[in-house]
């Protein structure tokens, strides 16, 4: 399985990295919506999951959202909104814009992976 | 005070009596762990003269321990699997056995998320037209009063609760999210010990007895699901936890496979007359 | 624009700072945060993340150098002496960055969230401010002061 975590702060990178790692997934990163556009150009992959921040320079998550649902080829990744923002509008906007799950940081462990078993995303063997 | 093995015979027996539970030697970490709070919290120095304390001590420090000790871990459709049990088999059937309200128990929901879970499942998949009432219980007063609550943080909300249900079933109270009326209106909730007989209650078409039997001796577990069985409508359903089994213990329910899980039925009337016909 | 003076706003700031740590910081293992009383210990660094829209304010997180350093080290999974300035800025800008996303969930929406700001406390002001409430965290056997402030300019802090 291949993920990319889209989030400005390398720490969250980091534990987002580990987890999906322990998953047995290969992880792409990206520092804002833009790069992640870029990363996923130029490496010419379609990842199963992308794990997304909201609040990031230069093109937010939400953004990012848009820009990569009208990109036919990466219909089939799983996008998952991984942020502080948690007002009830704005949850709405995000799986309106497309994507398909949302967990609010902070996070635990465990979260990610209910959220990600949700969406058949564990594989099996892994715990 | 050290927490001396009489000290910890004593609370053991404590939470046996009154919960069923059994905690075995070897516990004195978790026992230590979970009493430091209320010890601190009713002006005790350590967990070892609350313990003595509970020997002349009121009902109600002795309620307090036993809460502290049980075990509440809980999540939104824990195990996914049972929650489709109920839309794909178990509703069908009840559905066309009667046309009143789907009743059904959550019998140790612990914080709510199991008997609203049930009900988010009951919103999707009952047609129009048809209603359903769901009674939550715990032996515990403080998961009951968060049950009734029907508050949830932020962390317990990422517990497997999709996204879709939260904007759908929730809406936000202050730092928590609370969940619709429209859902509400059908749960109620009630203090029952599992361990001691049940109150008088109308039958249920289902029953969610889910982790909780694991923590029972073989005999206490026989008794809850005798009791159980006993508020079951006839054909009705038992949903156990994905390490629990009647098998072994209670020869009356009839095990399904559904997926790779198994559900349980208890005996229906006219089904049993039909088998005692063919064995003449 | 400021706040409407006559909008009382509740936040339980305890509450929204013991899921942070314990989500956050705490790694799953029981070890106690607790709110702690305000001693006005000095702080060295504040990070900081700006309210902009139906709610103007700041949300400030600031603490001892030693402080930001064993949250760095958390988050990094790294020792606190391996730990560079980046790292800590990074951790610290996070921390302000989940704690104010929280508290703007239970104020008037809607309003946006800056990037988070991280600098030396000496350095750091926000004119025009009113502070509506505070908690200090203690973690660690260091203290966190979590303030939320109304009102100023929206461009975030100015540095003096
Ligand atoms: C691990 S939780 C299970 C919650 C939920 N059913 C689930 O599967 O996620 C166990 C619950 O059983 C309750 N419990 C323990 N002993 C009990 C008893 N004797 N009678 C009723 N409830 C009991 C505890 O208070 C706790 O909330």
């Amino acid at each position: 399985m291949l993920g990319i975590v889209i989030d400005d702060s390398r720490a969250m990178r980091k534990i987002l990295r580990g987890l999906l790692a322990d998953l047995d997934y290969e992880v792409l990163e990206a520092g804002n919506g833009r790069e992640a556009l870029n990363v996923l150009e130029s490496t010419g992959r379609v990842p199963d999951l992308a794990l997304v921040d909201w609040n990031m320079p230069e093109m937010t998550g939400l953004e990012f959202v848009i820009e990569v649902r009208k990109i036919s080829e990466m219909r089939q990744m799983t996008l998952m909104m991984v942020t502080t923002e948690s007002e009830h509008g704005q949850i709405v906007r995000a799986l309106a814009a497309g994507a398909h799950e949302y967990v609010i940081k902070p996070f635990t462990r465990d979260g990610i992976i209910d959220k990600l078993a949700l969406l058949g995303l564990v594989p099996a063997g892994v715990s | 005070m050290e927490m001396t093995p009489a000290l910890f015979g004593y609370v053991a027996d404590l939470v046996f009596r009154e919960a069923g539970m059994v905690l075995r030697p070897g516990k004195e970490y978790l026992v230590e762990s979970r009493l430091k709070p209320v010890a601190k919290a009713t002006g005790h120095d350590t967990v070892g003269s609350l313990a003595n304390a509970l020997r002349t001590g009121s009902a109600a420090l002795r309620t307090q321990v036993v809460e502290a000790l049980t075990i509440n871990e809980t999540s939104w459709f824990r195990d996914r699997e049972p929650f489709s049990a109920l839309t794909d088999v178990i509703l069908p059937d009840v559905l066309s056995a009667h046309n009143r309200p789907v009743r059904i128990w959550s019998a140790a929901c612990s914080s709510g998320q199991e008997p609203y879970s049930i009900a988010i499942t009951m919103e999707k998949a009952l047609p129009a037209g048809r209603g359903y009432q769901i009674m939550g219980s715990d032996l515990s007063e403080e998961m009951l009063r968060r049950s009734r609550a029907g508050r949830f943080n932020q962390l317990e909300i990422n517990r497997g609760l999709p996204a879709t249900d939260l904007v759908t079933y929730f809406q936000r109270a202050g730092a928590e999210w609370e969940a619709v009326p429209r859902i509400r209106q059908n749960l109620s909730f009630q203090r029952i010990n599992l361990c001691t007989t049940l109150p008088p209650m109308s039958k249920f078409d289902v029953v969610f007895l889910r982790n909780v039997l694991i923590y029972f001796e073989p005999d206490t577990k026989r008794a809850v699901l005798e009791r159980v069985r006993q508020v079951l409508n006839p054909g009705g359903w038992l949903l156990l936890g994905a390490a629990e089994s009647t098998v072994g213990i209670d020869s009356v329910f009839e095990r399904v496979a559904v997926g790779r899980t198994a559900i349980y039925r208890a005996p229906a009337r006219d089904r049993q007359m039909v088998k005692e016909v063919t064995q003449c | 624009m400021t706040n409407d003076v006559t909008t009382t706003v509740e936040v339980d700031l305890d509450m929204i700072a013991e899921q942070v740590w314990s989500a956050f910081l705490n790694g799953g293992e029981e070890e106690t945060i607790f709110a702690a009383p305000d001693t006005g210990a000095p702080v060295d660094l504040a990070a900081s993340v700006a309210m902009v829209g139906a709610y103007e304010g700041h949300l400030v997180v600031s603490c001892s150098h030693k402080a930001s350093r064993d949250v760095a080290s958390v988050l990094f999974a790294m020792e606190p002496d391996e730990v560079t300035t980046d790292d800590v800025g990074d951790a610290l800008g996070e921390l302000a960055n989940v704690l104010g996303g929280n508290v703007k969930s239970v104020l008037p929406s809607p309003s946006q969230l800056s990037l988070p700001r991280v600098s030396a406390t000496g350095h750091e002001r926000w004119p025009g401010t009113v502070e509506v409430c505070r908690t200090v965290v203690r973690w660690r056997d260091e203290p966190y002061v979590v303030t939320l402030l109304s009102g100023g300019p929206s461009n975030n802090a100015q540095g003096v």
